[in-house]
């Protein structure tokens, strides 16, 4: 027999006070309750706004509606104000995402391939605007507006809702050429094509999964934005998330929360579409810059 | 197929810093195999990049067929690229890939195919058309990266370490293959490595360089044989390397003893003066060890046996040597001593000369020398072959 093969002396399982960290069943226990802690930390209350929607009439003891009808997605859906609300949502969303897909992927792109006086500060500089509260910036932008004309406008809104989208717009799009390596580009060159059919061919397709990414958010973020809307578009101009202030103040709670379903699911998607994109084949596998 | 000429190129990064190329100048026959061969840094890859037009140089041409292509952008020089991790784009099947320089040239649609199916038939891949890089191993990725260089129809192929990314075997494999190509294909190609036994291997000239500096351009077997520098003669293969000087008529390299008849015609030939310091070197293959020899008396420290031949090292008068010594030969243990077969001299880094044979102790005490003079002379003579003199003089130094 040899010393090896004794047994390891045991610890008294009663004098350590944490001795229940050690059962596998306790931790795989306390794992379900943190994650079920968490879930209906975040799900609870998306799972209110869809009682909220499809209920008739719910009053304090109950725990669920105490009736339920679709009476008020009815109103919602027919009511004239939503409908134009949805209207200019549509209308200024895709516009300010292509706006700022003209004005921000050429900065993006220069950001990541030039080298010029200044390039870090600028490209820091951009954060500037998320840096303070929005609404101080917007109310000092809205004093340019009026004297501009452009307070009430349709391009007004579109401008106001710019201001949100410049940071995603760059900053994406600028990591997604940052990692189209350089050798890829030469090849191109060494293959006989010049400098735009490279950059057509070659660095754009592959900057595409980060620059539709920043396009989504874009859109999300100017489908979403309410301040600088309301200060800047109201009263000509009302959007659903400014509509949104005037539903939840005004009507019973069953509108608001039809409402926020509705605003919300142009986000839903095209979130679940850019995760598809992240997660896209070739940029997984491929080439890998340096 | 074409000639290339690399005239006095200069090429420095930043301002004032040392030049990553100096001065370089060398020419590639038509349908030549090329190495550019040195320890990373040296200034290869900055060559290359300049021949493909991807860097520009400070000074200097570079020409093909007599024409200088200086001015053309890459995309207009007729030389092309394997890259070293390949460059395949990845969101191009490999038949996109090797199409689309072709698509670029627009040529018709029916020869872009014909071409595209001969440059996968001739790196062996007929059927992987359809694929994706990252569908395919490393010498699958590799063998595009070369069609797709090839079915361009360059005049000059220009290839950045292409097998540095491939494990050993296939990478030796590779190796064999890509010669095999380049001689079906007769193309003028430039090869950038640093390892050495792929530039012996595969190359029909070498040219080796160390920062920015090109120390020799010629064959395998002349570079090994007859290393123009010390830095060549110490990055290829293994040397001895002895401290030496000339001592009246006679060349003293560590315990050796070489002798050394025309000190006058080496110091006008050289420029160099070969009365300081100088450096003999000793490949480890050229030691002769043997019992009770005409060579100096050594002891052995230890042997590795690497299998085809066997690392030795010794130790004589304080000196301690490398020897290898083949599996067929015995390696000496009583009254051992060690000769050079061969001995390489340089001054100031530049070859001076060579011996052949014949360089041993002096004064020693051979026995059964013959001949007049100490026995180590008389020893020396009989061992060189006559007519050339006591050190056969090896090329002068390449640079003035």
């Amino acid at each position: 027999m040899t010393t090896a093969s004794l047994p390891k002396p045991e610890v008294a399982p009663g004098l350590r006070l944490t001795w229940f960290w050690d059962v596998p069943e306790f931790r795989r226990a306390m794992g379900l309750v943190l994650v079920l802690a968490l879930s209906s930390f975040l799900l609870l209350p998306l799972l209110t706004l869809l009682l909220w929607a499809f209920a008739d009439e719910w009053r304090y003891p109950g725990v669920v509606p105490q009736s339920a009808s679709l009476k008020w997605w009815d109103w919602v859906l027919t009511n004239g104000d939503v409908g134009s609300a949805v209207r200019y949502s549509f209308m200024t969303a895709p516009v300010v995402t292509l706006i700022a897909a003209i004005i921000c992927l050429p900065a993006a792109y220069s950001f990541s391939r030039f080298r010029f006086p200044g390039r870090r500060t600028l490209f820091i500089s951009l954060l500037a605007a998320n840096a303070f509260p929005k609404i101080g910036l917007y109310v000092a932008i809205a004093t340019l507006f009026f004297r501009l004309n452009l307070m009430g406008t349709y391009w007004g809104v579109v401008l106001i809702q710019l201001v949100g989208t410049l940071v995603a717009m760059v900053w994406i799009p600028a990591a997604g050429f940052d990692s189209v390596a350089r050798e890829l580009e030469d090849a191109a060159r060494d293959a006989g094509a010049g400098p735009l059919r490279v950059f057509w061919s070659i660095t754009l397709p592959l900057a595409m999964p980060a620059i539709v990414v920043a396009s989504f958010l874009a859109f999300i973020a100017a489908f979403d934005e309410a301040q600088g809307t309301l200060i800047v578009g109201s009263p000509t101009i009302v959007t659903m998330p400014t509509l949104m202030y005037t539903l939840v103040v005004n009507y019973p709670e069953p509108v608001g929360a039809i409402f926020s379903i509705l605003l919300s699911a142009p986000s839903v998607i095209l979130l679940l579409i850019a995760r598809r994109f992240l997660l896209a084949g070739y940029l997984a596998a491929g080439f890998k810059g340096r | 197929m074409a000639r290339l000429e690399l005239d006095h190129l200069v090429k420095r990064y930043g301002r004032g810093g040392e030049p990553a190329v100096q001065d370089l100048s060398l020419e590639v026959n038509d349908g030549e195999f090329v190495c550019l061969l040195g320890p990373s840094g040296c200034g290869k890859t900055t060559t290359l990049r300049l021949i493909g037009g991807f860097l520009k140089p400070d000074a200097g041409d570079v020409r093909i067929d007599g024409t200088s292509i200086l001015k053309e952008p890459p995309e207009r020089r007729p030389t092309a690229m394997v890259f070293q991790r390949y460059a395949l784009w990845p969101h191009m099947t490999v038949w996109d890939n090797i199409a689309f320089g072709l698509q670029v040239r627009r040529r018709p649609r029916d020869e872009i195919a014909r071409r595209v199916e001969a440059a996968l038939e001739l790196v062996g891949l007929p059927a992987m058309g359809r694929r994706y890089p990252a569908q395919l191993s490393g010498g699958q990725q590799q063998r595009v990266a070369l069609a797709r260089a090839l079915v361009l129809e360059p005049r000059i192929l220009l290839l950045d370490e292409p097998l540095s990314n491939l494990d050993a075997q296939l990478r030796v494999h590779m190796r064999t293959e890509l010669t095999a190509i380049q001689r079906r294909v007769g193309i003028t190609t430039v090869f950038v490595t640093h390892d050495q036994e792929e530039a012996m291997s595969i190359a029909d000239r070498i040219a080796v360089m160390n920062a920015g500096v090109l120390e020799q351009m010629d064959s395998p077997e002349e570079i090994y044989a007859q290393p123009a520098t010390l830095f060549v003669a110490t990055f290829i293969g293994t040397m001895n390397r002895l401290d030496a000087h000339v001592d009246a008529g006679w060349v003293r390299a560590g315990p050796f003893v070489a002798a050394l008849p025309d000190i006058g015609r080496l110091n006008a030939g050289s420029g160099a003066s070969v009365d300081g310091a100088l450096v003999a070197g000793v490949r480890p293959e050229d030691l002769v060890l043997e019992t009770a020899g005409q060579g100096v008396p050594a002891r052995i420290d230890s042997v590795v046996d690497l299998g085809h031949y066997r690392r030795v090292t010794l130790t004589a008068e304080g000196t301690s040597l490398l020897a290898f010594v083949p599996r067929s030969e015995p390696i000496p243990t009583d009254r051992l001593t060690v000769a050079p077969r061969r001995l390489l001299l340089y001054a100031d880094g530049h070859l001076l000369a060579t011996s052949e044979g014949g360089v041993k102790r002096s004064g020693s005490n051979a026995s059964g020398s013959t001949g007049g003079g100490s026995p180590s002379i008389s020893a020396i003579s009989s061992a060189i072959e006559p007519g050339k003199g006591a050190i056969p003089l090896g090329p002068w130094p390449v640079r003035k």
